[in-house]
This record gives C-alpha cells, structure tokens and sequence, in this order.
C-alpha cells in the first residue's frame, strides 16, 4: 500500500500531527461523518494512512496497543514501537486496538471503563473497507437529526450504546477515509 | 491591528518563536490531552481527570483553557479570546498573545471568522456555527463540590446519578428567596445522564448550549478536569415542573449599541451610584454600532 523506506513518516511531527488530531476530533464530534486524510504519510504495508495518523497523533508509551493477527506484522510492530513508543498488549489490556473486524471480537474482552471512571475503556480501530453512509440510522450527541453508517453488526454496537457511560469508542478506518462511532451514539430506529 | 500585532511577535523575530515547541506544550502532553478531549467528547458532560501541565501563568487565568486550546490548534486556525465577553481585556489579550508568539496563528475579534474560541464566563452572543470549536476556562469544573467537598463522595455520586442533593440546593434557594437565586453556573444535565457545571457563565447562556452547532469543550488546569459536549447534544438547566428556569439579564437596553437582548454589564458611571448598561460581548456591541 504505502512503501516504508522512507524512515521517517512526517516532516514536521508537531504540525502534521495537529492536523491528524483535530480530523480525529471532527470525527468523533460527528459520528458517522467520513472524513478524507490527504497527505504525505509513510506507513508500512497494511496499513492504512488513515489508522497511521490516529497511532501518531494519540499513542505512546502510556498506551499499550493490541494488535490483531493480520496487522501484528514485524513491518507494522516495528513502525509504531520507532514512532510512537508504545507497547503491545491483549486485548485486555489495552488503551488502543487495531484490527479488522472479526478479528477484534468480542467487545467483552476489552476495558470499558468503570462507573467511578468510564473514560478507563479502550479505543477500538477498525480496518473496514465498506466504510460507507448506507445502511444503519443513527442519532445521538454530534449528529443534527439523523445519519446513516455502514456498521458491521448492529447489535453489537447496540449493545455497546445500551453500556453508556461504559462502553468502546470506535473508529473505522480504510485507506485516507475513516469515520468515528463514540459509545454515545445510538443505533437503529427512534 | 492584530495582524500587525503577529508580526512584531513572530515573523520578524523567527528565533522567539523558535524557542518553543508548536503552541507551547511538548509532544507527549498534546497526546495525553487529546485522548483526555476524545474521552471527553465520547461521554459528554462527565469530567475526564488529566495530568495538567504547569503552564508560564497563574491557576485561575485560564490555564486548563489555554492546554485544551494548545491540543487543538492547528497553524491554519484563527483564534478569539474572550474574557466575560471582551477582547480587549486583560486575560483575553495576554492569550491571544501567548498563541501568536508560541504559535504563529491568525487571532481575531470576530466571533463568526474564528475557528477555535476561547472563553472566560460568557457564550458569544452570534450563534456559533458548525466546525467552531468553544473552549472554556473553567475555576470549580465538578457542580456537586460546594455540596459535597470529597471528591470519592462526588464521583461515587455520578456514578450512581445521585444528584437529589443538587435539586434541594435549588430548592433551597425557592424557600430562601422565593425563587432560583443561582444565577452564574447553573447546573445542566447533558443528554439525560450527567449533570455538569457549565463553568460561571450567567445562566442567560444556559440555553445556547442546547443543540449547538459547534464543539464545546472545557478545561480546569488546577482541577485537572476536561469534558465536552459535542454539537447537536441535549444540556437541560436543572428546574422545578412549578419553578422552571427562567434566563435572566438586566432589564435595559445597552447605552452603546441600543441591543435589547444582549448579556449588559452594568457599569457605575459617577460617585452618585448612577449606572449604564453596556454589551458584555464587545464584538456584537462593535458590530452594531
């Protein structure tokens, strides 16, 4: 997908990074919305540029990251332990997860927050080619009226809403596009 | 007159800004609060405990503020500081410059071409719109505090949604005074789940927080607390089905701009007590003139 000679993924860290983090922020403020990442980003094969810029901007060593079996590749451990610092963890104990998506199954396996502390829960990244506004109705903070997305599984995401204050928060991701789905959203009809 | 401000701060003296890292804090404190902010958004109205930075400014002027704002920009943003709806006061103004020398961003006085603002007590009075982002500087980010001081007490209490205690305080203020006498930092519930406090804004801008279009986000730097409400998001201001919230502001008009709906800050004009009424938001006053 991308080549990964090139040692370093950005020029400027501080400036790019700004920008990743606030496309980061504008998806998960506008659940559903698809934002495209255009830009210079160096990531090793398999993965996207889009998941790339939420590694750098968010992790380091204070977030240990789960890796699903396609993407727990040496190319893909090595760019994010040189870039960001962070470990590798189960899915249990994790801040972040990158993975496709049955491969990152079952949500029961991850932090999803206490009730003193529902911010203690993991991030969950998706690798979801059909990323798309088809499909699932959605409402909840963030989204004016309605919005449609492409979900995998309805009623695991349901579920994850029925949790709130606990719960994932998810982000998908495929190549520049990716979208966000907080655990605040709700699925489905009204 | 800003623009020239950044120059004389920035580009004609590269190696002020040089010295500092792009808006001040380093690397590994943005991402530390940018996962605090993303929590944050993800369960609107709960506080998201952070790890604060000491900032080159005092507890109470704005620094949790001034950290979120730092996370968030970008060199393409253009930044308004507000401090009680002014400009061109102090606290405004020394931030403003504070992110003109750290990091070379356009600032602006008009509410509608600034991308990212940050507030002191006020919600500016033209509607915000889709893409803003509204930063708030918040002293006491947690509304059960001064009802219950331990802070093991109050998230239990947030945990379980307990907030009877918060309702007999206005039902306190009923039987006092005859009616709601809390007037800045009123309570509000968001989304029906967490109750929050909206920082000191005069409950005359509770209502703006209902369904904005814009991203509102809240940081407390001594406190060590950020939370969110995302656009288009429920925020109640708590009340009485026989007592409901009543938004308030002083019955004139402003003496500048003839405004009757604006917030007015009353101002005592000589030493017999005689008073006028001006807008609290300089830039809607300016605008109007």
């Amino acid at each position: 997908m991308n080549s990964s000679n090139n040692l370093y993924a950005l020029e400027n860290p501080e400036i790019e990074n700004a920008f990743f983090f606030r496309q980061a922020l504008n998806a998960i403020s506008n659940p559903g919305k698809i934002f495209d990442l255009s830009c210079n980003l160096n990531t090793p094969n398999g993965l996207s540029k889009s998941a790339g810029s939420l590694l750098l901007c968010l992790c380091d060593f204070d977030t240990p990251i789960f890796l699903s079996e396609t993407f727990n590749t040496d190319e893909i451990r090595k760019w994010i332990t040189f870039h960001t610092n962070s470990n590798f963890t189960e899915k249990g104990n994790c801040k972040f997860a990158l993975g496709n998506w049955e491969e990152l199954l079952p949500f029961e396996k991850y932090q999803l927050g206490t009730d003193a502390y529902p911010d203690r829960s993991a991030t969950l990244i998706i690798n979801y080619e059909k990323i798309s506004n088809n499909g699932t109705k959605l409402f909840g903070p963030g989204i004016k009226n309605y919005t449609y997305f492409n979900l995998p599984d309805e009623k695991k995401f349901k579920n994850n809403n029925s949790l709130f204050p606990l719960g994932l928060d998810f982000f998908f991701s495929y190549e520049n596009k990716f979208a966000a789905i907080p655990r605040s959203t709700r699925i489905g009809e009204k | 007159m800003l623009k020239s401000q950044k120059n004389k701060y920035t580009k004609e003296d590269p190696l002020e800004h040089d010295e500092y890292n792009f808006a001040y804090l380093d690397e590994q404190t943005k991402r530390m609060i940018r996962r605090a902010i993303l929590k944050a958004i993800a369960i609107p109205g709960y506080q998201v405990p952070f790890s604060s930075r000491e900032m080159p400014m005092p507890y109470g002027w704005g620094t949790g503020g001034v950290q979120v704002t730092a996370s968030c920009l970008c060199p393409t943003d253009t930044l308004k500081v507000i401090d009680q709806g002014a400009d061109d006061t102090t606290n405004a103004v020394s931030i403003r410059k504070f992110f003109e020398k750290t990091a070379n961003i356009n600032t602006t006085d008009d509410t509608n071409s600034a991308s990212i603002i940050q507030t002191r007590h006020r919600i500016p009075e033209e509607p915000l719109k889709e893409g803003q982002i509204l930063i708030y500087q918040v002293p006491i980010p947690e509304p059960l505090r001064f009802l219950e001081p331990r802070e093991t007490e109050t998230r239990i209490m947030h945990a379980l949604e307990e907030y009877g205690l918060m309702h007999v305080k206005l039902y306190e203020d009923i039987t006092k005074h005859g009616h709601i006498s809390t007037a800045y930092a009123y309570p509000i519930k968001v989304e029906e789940r967490y109750v929050m406090d909206p920082s000191p804004i005069p409950k005359f801008d509770n209502p703006k927080m209902h369904n904005n279009e814009a991203l509102q986000l809240f940081g407390a730097g001594r406190e060590q607390r950020i939370y969110a409400i995302p656009p288009y998001t429920k925020v109640i201001s708590l009340d009485f089905e026989d007592y409901p919230f009543e938004p308030m502001k002083a019955e004139a008009i402003c003496s500048i701009c003839g405004s009757n709906s604006s917030y007015l800050d009353e101002i005592i004009v000589n030493d017999k007590g005689d008073k006028n009424y001006i807008c609290s938001d300089t830039n809607y006053c300016e605008k109007r003139k």
